[in-house]
């Protein structure tokens, strides 16, 4: 609020953490690190996830492997 | 009986822009918004449960009318209306933040709040698809406003604006599928919208091009991950009580617009494009839990934990299972009790520190023990403990999620640990150690007035986390049996 009330001791190392913590998008660059990180997360997993939730063998028929309840 | 939801907002708003004291103004918003939440229950008892899974209270020339889904989540938006309303009162009532009077900020800002409160609830009872649009679009200029003029930082600006194009980027894609049906169907009712599905479905591409068009904007405001951006920039940047409305009540916009249109009005799209939904839920968990580790802003933490709980719940919405969607709603719910209460917390402290980083903070529980049993409270139920709401909902999703497919929900269930992880890092950063050096003076305690915003929010964690059968009752079970 203006001009009242208990500060904090604003320490510039944690301010400029801060800040590049929060501007860390504006540094980024393609490299072969950052690359192989995207193309990791962003291509190979999400296939990899797709594949599995695509696939029929992995989707449930409780029913057919149960079979009929109890009389 | 139901346009009186529409109508308080409204009288609140004109009653609210003649007064000029700001207890008086606190008082009308506030009457105001009880008598809304004293009618939503008025509602709830006049519901003909024997006829749930119907729409219901039809006014406007059948313009409006609330079903089972729709009644809890205007109830979530009428229960949280006057916590936000007494929250803004506590941050703004007495200090001058925009050059003026305060009862001129209070005034402008609740003017907005409740203007957003009224397009929400409009959201959920509209049943004309163009109506729906609009309504959708509605909330976004108050909350612009918002963050805009009352936002702490330089980057209100961009945050606003980034919310803002985001949002209406999506909205476009939504409202061209809206005139393709519009005149395919020569009317935008929703039950005929309904009965009609089976000609969009004659044609498979016409049917998947709505479909995608229809996701790409709810897919912004849930937020998934890719499209998520919007959501931090604006949640960091926004007053506590806009935080608040934003991820308790606009987020689940979405996830309504998802359950209530996408899935029934475009079936077989669904199904065919069931897999790929499920593959960018799993991806909103995952990256959200591991991304929301590292950050050092307390409400980028709570906003990433909104994002993978959002993941979550369009999990068991399309999991094509009947407890997948009937967790996914409680979650919906749940979520936004939890989520609410996170964020005001965050803003109890912001309050008195002008801070949200967490490297400043240590050791609180020394000097704010209340406020670190709310915190640990409530990011508990943020993990989804048993005998919170959010483990009900979490369960319930997963499940459903299991019945359709195992591979899916083993990989989502990563939640379970990653959330609980990020959480109690926060937990444990802030509050226990040795006592920061970066507070050389130390307020008091959370006050009295402060503790009874959470009060509401902790009685119905617990309570829906307890007795789930107070939401799975014969208000909410046949309407998802119909979905």
């Amino acid at each position: 609020m203006a001009g009242g009330g208990p500060q904090l001791l604003f320490d510039p190392a944690i301010e400029k953490w801060f800040n590049m913590q929060e501007n860390t998008h504006h540094y980024f660059k393609f490299n072969r690190r950052t690359t192989t990180h995207v193309l990791a997360l962003a291509v190979a997993f999400p296939l990899f996830l797709y594949a599995g939730a695509s696939a029929k063998k992995f989707q449930m028929k409780f029913k057919e492997i149960r079979g009929a309840p109890r009389q | 009986m139901l346009s009186v939801l529409l109508v308080l907002p409204v009288l609140s708003m004109l009653t609210i822009y003649f007064l000029r004291d700001s207890r008086t103004i606190l008082l009308v918003a506030l009457v105001y918004s009880i008598l809304s939440l004293l009618q939503t229950y008025h509602i709830m008892l006049l519901f003909d449960t024997e006829n749930a899974s119907l729409f219901q209270f039809q006014e406007i020339s059948g313009l409006i009318a609330i079903d089972g889904i729709s009644l809890w989540l205007v109830w979530l938006v009428n229960m949280l209306m006057p916590i936000v309303i007494l929250s803004v009162y506590k941050s703004v009532a007495g200090v001058n933040v925009i050059g003026g009077e305060s009862s001129l900020a209070l005034k402008q800002i609740l003017i907005l709040l409740i203007f957003i409160g009224f397009w929400s609830i409009a959201v959920f009872v509209v049943q004309n698809i163009l109506l729906f649009y609009i309504s959708f679009e509605g909330a976004l200029v108050p909350m612009y406003f918002l963050i805009i003029h009352y936002g702490s930082r330089n980057r209100k600006v961009h945050a606003s604006y980034m919310f803002f194009i985001y949002t209406l980027a999506g909205s476009l894609c939504l409202l061209l599928a809206l005139l393709g049906l519009y005149i395919e169907n020569g009317t935008g009712d929703y039950q005929i919208l309904l009965m009609n599905r089976n000609s969009i479905s004659d044609v498979t591409s016409y049917e998947h091009i709505l479909w995608i068009a229809f996701f790409i904007c709810f897919s912004i405001k849930l937020p998934i991950v890719g499209f998520h951006g919007w959501l931090l920039a604006a949640h960091v940047e926004a007053p506590t009580s806009a935080s608040v409305i934003l991820a308790a009540i606009l987020l689940k916009m979405g996830s309504y617009g998802l359950l209530r249109y996408s899935i029934p009005l475009f079936p077989y799209a669904t199904e065919y494009f069931r897999p790929f939904v499920l593959v960018i839920c799993i991806l909103s968990i995952l990256y959200s839990s591991i991304a929301a580790l590292s950050q050092s802003d307390m409400k980028i933490v709570i906003a990433y934990s909104s994002i993978g709980h959002m993941g979550t719940a369009t999990l068991g919405l399309f999991s094509n299972d009947y407890l997948g969607i009937q967790g996914s709603i409680y979650f919906l719910i749940s979520h936004g009790l939890i989520s609410a209460a996170l964020f005001l917390l965050v803003g109890v402290i912001y309050d008195r520190y002008h801070s949200r980083n967490i490297l400043y903070y240590r050791g609180l529980v020394q000097a704010y023990p209340i406020y670190v049993l709310l915190l640990l409270i409530f990011s508990m139920a943020n993990s989804a403990i048993p005998m919170s709401s959010g483990f009900v909902g979490e369960f319930l999703a997963l499940l459903g999620a299991f019945n359709y497919n195992p591979f899916v929900a083993i990989i989502a269930s990563l939640s379970i640990v990653l959330v609980p992880s990020f959480m109690l890092k926060l937990l444990h950063s802030i509050s226990y150690g040795e006592f920061t050096r970066y507070m050389p003076t130390v307020t008091s305690d959370i006050t009295y007035k402060e503790i009874m915003l959470f009060l509401p929010l902790f009685f119905f964690t617990f309570f829906l986390g307890i007795y789930p059968q107070f939401l799975f009752n014969d208000i909410l079970e046949p309407s998802i049996f119909l979905l």
